[in-house]
């Protein structure tokens, strides 16, 4: 009773407080539900992400050799150090190229996939359970096994290929072809995904639409781009924006197969960064790296939000 | 209609407070299991990274032995991961959830102590040296300005292994120098089978292979008194040099190998020799299907000028990291315990052939002898003894103890070096200098 | 005309081949190595089929490793990340896209954020975060982090279903006398089904496959989960290739049964979810 009362006063005090700010025409109880409801991922993601990101700041602006040891405060000193440091550069470019590899081979092993699971028939029906699996597979055995496929002594796929005449040389172990080679088992392990998202999306295309297209003349390429395309693009844009900076991150899949070699030839900016902190010992660096690292994908996200959106998102 | 609505406005409220309590309760509280923390206070905790199952299941037998012999502490293993130690036990000394022993390998050690972790045991090492008599490879990376930092438990060294069945059929003699282990590499490669299989990645493994050679071509110390840099001299051209040659008869993957490529190589039939620590042995029969006798063992050839025996010797040990006075005690007595006769062949036996005795009556007194792997290959691991006489690691040559080591083995320049010969065409001499100014730069930053 | 759509279809039915071989040739694979011996699994030529057909791969992974134990808390640990997840992201869902709260956007926009950090330089200052709040070691800890990589995807994913109910129900729900909560929880929930199957589904193999959070924030032997068992199993220095396969069946089975049971509900769900 008394809590009821209470509740009602300060109720009618919020209610007051509040009236006149809200311009929209929303009810002070329904913003409050609304901020109640996004308080919990706001609390957790400030616990779990910011106080790392301060700490990341923090430790970028001293001197700080094994990670977590006393340190001084050198200013932007590390910052300049590492602008001219080239493997940093290296590390940026290598993963401007896993970045767009990957989006390239896993748009279009997902979209080639989304069109086949959309037909009739008994594989597309299947095919909707099983396909996902590359996804369920940890990425510890995902690496393990895909070395051990392609080993040039006992690997099946090797042999397979050198049964029809095709030497794979040595995939994750040529200056060449290693990062390449990194690229096609992440990108095995996580086309699963988009995969199915774009299916989804197509779904949403009217048979009707197609149909009409083709009456008029136009051909399967050209009712493509013309018809289907445009609807998808809301959903590319979010994939490609979630996909990009997920994708940009990934460690694992090139730590547990190549360590970013041979040669550094696949040492993208997760590796470099792992290795300045855990292998080298030089903390500070590698987390200006990463500070770096956030600004950049920062811009690129905001430069991907104004130019690649499509006009009704 | 406005009664209703304050109803509703108050269950919004209600509802808003019950979201974020349930959200907070089940992230927080819901799945909460028991905390490290309420561990009686008469407990040692020991890390041990050595996760493969049947190690797993040995030193855990021992520790049950151990905790049933009424001792003041118990003991309590924690097993972690070699790949994410370095992370784990920077942010456990951050938050002083450390164990209170840790097993460790000599460079591993210095980074422990750059932490500020680790108490000197040496009144340990003294009295096994008393009563069991240590190797001297096995204490020696672990002694710095006259304190001990680590208790070593085994250790691991390389020969040359080589398939006895294979060498016959092509009428080859196990190589004893430089020249024949080259001539012999040439000889065995024909077809499907290479004549060696050497790791090339960009990994330890690597790292060791190479430096063997080094050692065996008079180049183990490339530090110079002052702990810089020496590591451009013809010596290290010479054995990288020889890295290189071999390499060109290895599978032609050995870019990205570690351990297990060049095992597996070998115990198909698909490569005739390779040079690793004892692990080779107790798999063999079951992955090759030939008998022990083809399994063939040799020590790793010398440089024909100057050369001299050796092998990089692997010493793995225990830091005690607690600075409380009982429990540092409580250490030592379990650490001594293991390395007793009576249970330190059990304990050896956990991975028999690589783990190798590091004190001198350990070979002899303790069951050790009795595994099946060991008297099965007995000739070779009485040779992988005597290797060890004269195995060494780098940064810890003659007595020497360089602090900084940690950061040339982990970013592991030996191996990198190799790939600038073996990918990017590096001459032994370019790589040589090459690595001389990495080293020179990743211990002056 | 009937042989036209036949040599239409030529092109699919290749690409077809080439996608289950490309998916389920690997995990073929797999499968019947865990069931060879050490010797025939390393054969130069390898063997279509196991020629020496052997359990001895599984049993030594049930008799030398905690699989139950491991399978027990993957189970818990997959399942209470779900659940808070899916509470968490629904509520964000529901605030930043159906409410649309004054700074959604810009919320929406930092949540994102999680994504851009390079994620080795969290994993010290994180294990502080954890220790402070006593969450090292602890199933808790390892939800809270999980959910943290989680949520922020399965939001975005959850604003395309609420998209698809129509803004007119809530409309008709306050002529009704509906106030905000309960047009929530009795209007727009009870249409969200595919769309929590599928965040669901995702969270689940999410921290069912996670390993570095859990290789560094658990520490006791009994609390930890079948990604760690499974690193075990490939060892430092030699890797016993059919322990390893016969340890990934095993780790990938749960989520096989999981599809079959489910699988439609997430395609389908995804579906929705992705298109409005």
């Amino acid at each position: 009773m008394t809590l009821s009362t209470t509740n009602r006063a300060v109720r009618t005090v919020g209610d007051r407080l509040r009236r006149p700010v809200v311009r929209s025409g929303m009810p002070a109880s329904t913003k409050l539900l609304g901020y109640a409801l996004v308080a919990p991922i706001v609390i957790i993601m400030a616990v779990v992400i910011a106080f790392p990101l301060v700490s990341a700041v923090t430790t970028s602006l001293q001197n700080q050799h094994v990670i977590g040891s006393p340190a001084d405060f050198v200013g932007v000193d590390t910052y300049a150090k590492l602008l001219q440091d080239d493997a940093f550069w290296a590390a940026l470019g290598r993963s401007g190229i896993w970045l767009l590899l990957n989006m390239i081979v896993q748009t279009l092993l997902a979209f080639a996939t989304a069109l086949l699971l959309q037909r009739n028939g008994w594989w597309s029906t299947s095919a909707r359970t099983w396909i996902m699996l590359p996804w369920a597979v940890p990425t510890v055995a995902v690496a393990v096994i895909w070395q051990w496929m392609l080993n040039s002594n006992y690997g099946v796929v090797y042999k397979i290929f050198a049964g029809v005449g095709i030497d794979l040389g040595a995939p994750f172990a040529n200056g060449a072809f290693s990062l390449i080679t990194v690229i096609l088992v992440n990108s095995w392990h996580w086309f699963p995904l988009s995969a199915v998202v774009i299916y989804g999306a197509l779904a949403t295309v009217p048979n009707e639409v197609i149909e009409a297209a083709t009456m008029d003349g136009a051909n399967a390429w050209r009712s493509f781009w013309a018809i289907t395309f445009p609807l998808l693009q809301r959903v590319l844009f979010a994939l490609g924006l979630v996909g990009s900076l997920w994708s940009f991150n990934v460690l694992d899949s090139i730590y547990l197969t190549t360590k970013g070699g041979p040669a550094g030839a696949s040492t993208t900016m997760p590796v470099y960064i792992y290795d300045t902190a855990f292998s080298a010992f030089r903390s500070s660096e590698a987390a200006a790296a990463s500070v770096v690292t956030v600004i950049v994908l920062a811009i690129a996200g905001m430069l991907f939000f104004r130019f690649g959106r499509p006009k009704e998102y | 209609m406005k009664t209703l609505n304050g109803e509703n406005h108050m269950r919004s409220r209600a509802i808003a407070a019950g979201v974020l309590a349930l959200a907070t309760v089940l992230a927080l509280g819901a799945c909460s299991a028991p905390s490290s923390d309420s561990r009686p206070n008469k407990q040692i905790v020991l890390w041990h990274m050595e996760n493969t199952p049947s190690r797993v299941k040995v030193f855990q037998a021992l520790a049950d032995r151990y905790n049933a012999t009424n001792p003041t502490h118990t003991v309590k293993i924690q097993v972690q991961d070699w790949g994410q130690i370095y992370t784990k036990i920077a942010a456990a000394a951050q938050s002083g959830k450390q164990p209170d022993i840790l097993f460790a390998i000599p460079d591993f050690t210095t980074y422990v102590r750059g932490l500020g972790l680790g108490q000197p045991v040496t009144d340990v090492v003294n009295r096994v040296q008393a009563t069991s008599g240590l190797v001297a490879a096995s204490t020696a990376p672990y002694t710095d300005a006259g304190e001990s930092w680590a208790v070593p438990l085994y250790g691991m060294v390389q020969m040359l292994w080589y398939r006895a069945d294979l060498l016959r059929a092509a009428g080859v003699q196990p190589p004893k120098t430089w020249s024949e282990l080259l001539a012999a590499t040439k000889k065995l490669t024909s077809g499907n089978t290479s004549g060696i299989a050497l790791p090339a990645g960009k990994n330890l493994a690597t790292d060791q292979v190479l430096y063997s050679l080094m050692i065996t071509g008079g180049a183990a110390n490339f530090f110079t008194k002052d702990n810089k840099i020496a590591i451009d001299n013809s010596k290290t051209v010479a054995a990288f040099d020889l890295y290189a040659q071999l390499l060109a008869f290895s599978p032609k993957d050995s870019g990205n190998y570690s351990w297990p490529e060049p095992q597996a190589a070998f115990t198909s039939g698909a490569a005739a020799m390779a040079i690793e620590k004892g692990q080779y042995l107790a798999p063999f029969e079951a992955e090759s299907g030939r008998p022990a006798s083809d399994l063939g063992c040799a020590p790793i050839p010398v440089a024909d000028n100057g050369g001299m025996p050796g092998s990089i010797y692997y010493s793995n040990g225990a830091m005690v990291l607690s600075k409380d006075k009982s429990t540092k005690d409580g250490a030592a007595k379990f650490l001594e315990w293991i390395l007793d006769p009576k249970q330190y062949g059990d304990f050896l036996n956990a991975e028999p052939g690589l783990f190798l005795p590091i004190t001198k009556n350990g070979g002899t007194e303790s069951n050790w002898r009795q595994n099946p792997t060991i008297s099965t290959y007995k000739t070779c691991v009485d040779a992988m003894l005597k290797q060890a006489d004269t195995g060494t690691l780098f940064g810890f040559v003659d007595g020497q103890y360089v602090k900084s080591i940690g950061q040339i083995s982990g970013q592991n320049f030996l191996a990198q070096a190799v790939q600038q010969m073996y990918v990017n065409g590096q001459t032994p001499t370019q790589a040589v200098t090459w690595i001389q100014k990495q080293m020179q730069d990743a211990i002056s930053k | 005309m009937r042989f036209s759509v036949r040599l239409e279809r030529v092109p699919a039915v290749v690409a077809m081949i080439v996608l289950t071989v490309t998916v389920l040739g690997p995990l073929y694979w797999i499968t019947v190595s865990a069931f060879k011996d050490r010797q025939e699994i390393l054969l130069s030529t390898p063997t279509w089929f196991p020629q020496t057909f052997t359990l001895t791969n599984f049993q030594q992974l049930f008799l030398s490793t905690d699989y139950v134990i491991y399978l027990r808390n993957s189970i818990i640990v997959a399942v209470a990340t779900t659940v808070v997840t899916l509470i968490v992201s629904l509520a964000a869902a529901y605030s930043l896209y159906r409410l649309r709260v004054p700074g959604s956007g810009r919320i929406a926009g930092i949540v994102l954020v999680s994504y851009m950090i390079p994620g080795a330089l969290l994993i010290v200052p994180l294990y502080k975060t954890l220790s402070g709040l006593e969450l090292i070691d602890t199933f808790a800890g390892l939800v809270l982090v999980n959910v943290a990589f989680t949520a922020p995807f399965c939001t975005w994913l959850l604003r395309g279903f609420l998209l698809a109910v129509p803004t007119e129900l809530d409309e008709a729900a306050a002529i009704d006398g509906a106030g905000p909560a309960r047009t929530m929880l009795r209007v727009v929930m009870p249409l969200m089904v595919p769309g929590v199957a599928t965040v669901g589904v995702y969270t689940f193999i999410f921290s069912w496959t996670e390993f570095v959070f859990a290789s560094q924030f658990i520490v006791s032997d009994t609390l930890k989960t079948l990604p760690i068992g499974l690193s075990a199993l490939v060892g430092q220095y030699t890797i016993n290739w059919g322990l390893v396969m016969a340890g990934t069946v095993l780790t990938l089975a749960p989520t096989v049964i999981l599809f079959i049971l489910v699988g439609r509900f997430f395609v389908g769900g995804l579906i929705a979810g992705a298109t409005k």
